[in-house]
């Protein structure tokens, strides 16, 4: 059987497990700085593994990726628009 | 493989192309529900970080731990069943659905023994006078129920299209397409739960 069907899967996999590892014992450190920061990086990151590698928008066509893009794309104008009022006071 | 075709398609590559193209418009609508609750949550967390701290403590944290390895585990196998079912290895694909099967069972599992305990520990927002979290805590247990509800219901979902593809007969031999979608929704799912349990879990720790 090929390599290739466990590998990427695998990785992504191992990654994740990692990074949830990391996310919940750097939670747990007293008085630990930039928690929050910390929490959201990570969160991104594996957004980002599980996107890039099991959903493979690594290999998606354009069109594909700019349909992904476009629910990314009013997230951030939800935040942006909804939070003006915060950041501009 | 050769795919089987689903009207109104002629073509393997365009029926493809627009199941893909469909299921990822319908998770950009999704991505936006979703949004709506985490912006609602931001809100809260950026006006009273304190009492949405004081909420998150309350939570069960190794038990979201716990159903976040089941959960990414459960998207292993689903992205490892697409890529048999593509190398047409099928039986083992097949096996590999029927493992994320039992994976998202174990997470609805441990979700209910989650909410036994909530419950047990006064954290359902019933009447005033019965719940024990007032201000933003109050406010964040009523994020978590109703994000965690609604998740729970796609967990549902999901496992029903699963098992579409594991139980009836050539399914998942028959329609790489329909297997390539359904992968998507599993692991869109598995998204939505990992920025859920950075944002309910981990705030208001030591």
């Amino acid at each position: 059987m090929r390599i290739e069907v466990w590998r990427a899967p695998l990785t992504a996999w191992v990654l994740l497990m990692a990074a949830l590892a990391t996310t919940t014992l750097y939670a747990m450190v007293p008085a630990a700085p930039l928690k929050a920061t910390a929490a959201l990086t990570v969160i991104a990151c594996k957004v980002a593994i599980i996107a890039w590698i099991f959903m493979r928008l690594r290999r998606a066509e354009a069109l594909l990726r700019f349909a992904a893009a476009t629910g990314l794309l009013w997230l951030v104008a939800l935040f942006v628009l909804g939070f003006s009022d915060y950041f501009s006071r | 493989m050769k795919p089987t075709l689903h009207p109104p398609w002629t073509e393997a590559d365009r029926q493809a192309a627009a199941y893909g193209f469909g299921l990822w418009a319908f998770l950009a609508s999704e991505t936006l529900f979703f949004g709506g609750l985490l912006f609602a949550y931001a809100v809260l967390r950026w006006s009273d970080p304190e009492g949405v701290a004081a909420g998150a403590r309350e939570t069960e944290l190794v038990l979201g731990v716990v159903n976040t390895a089941i959960l990414l585990t459960s998207s292993l196998l689903v992205a490892i069943a697409e890529r048999l079912t593509e190398a047409g290895e099928r039986a083992l694909a097949r096996r590999m659905i029927g493992g994320a099967i039992l994976l998202g069972i174990v997470f609805l599992a441990v979700k209910a023994a989650e909410y036994a305990l909530d419950i047990r520990h006064d954290l359902w927002p019933a009447d005033q006078a019965s719940f024990a979290l007032a201000g933003g805590a109050r406010r964040f247990w009523g994020f978590y129920w109703v994000a965690t509800g609604v998740h729970a219901v796609h967990v549902v979902a999901g496992l029903g299209l699963l098992a579409r593809l594991a139980v009836l007969p050539g399914k998942t031999a028959a329609s790489l397409a329909s297997m390539r979608a359904t992968a998507l929704f599993w692991h869109f799912i598995d998204i939505v739960w990992v920025a859920l349990f950075g944002l309910i879990y981990l705030p208001g720790r030591p």
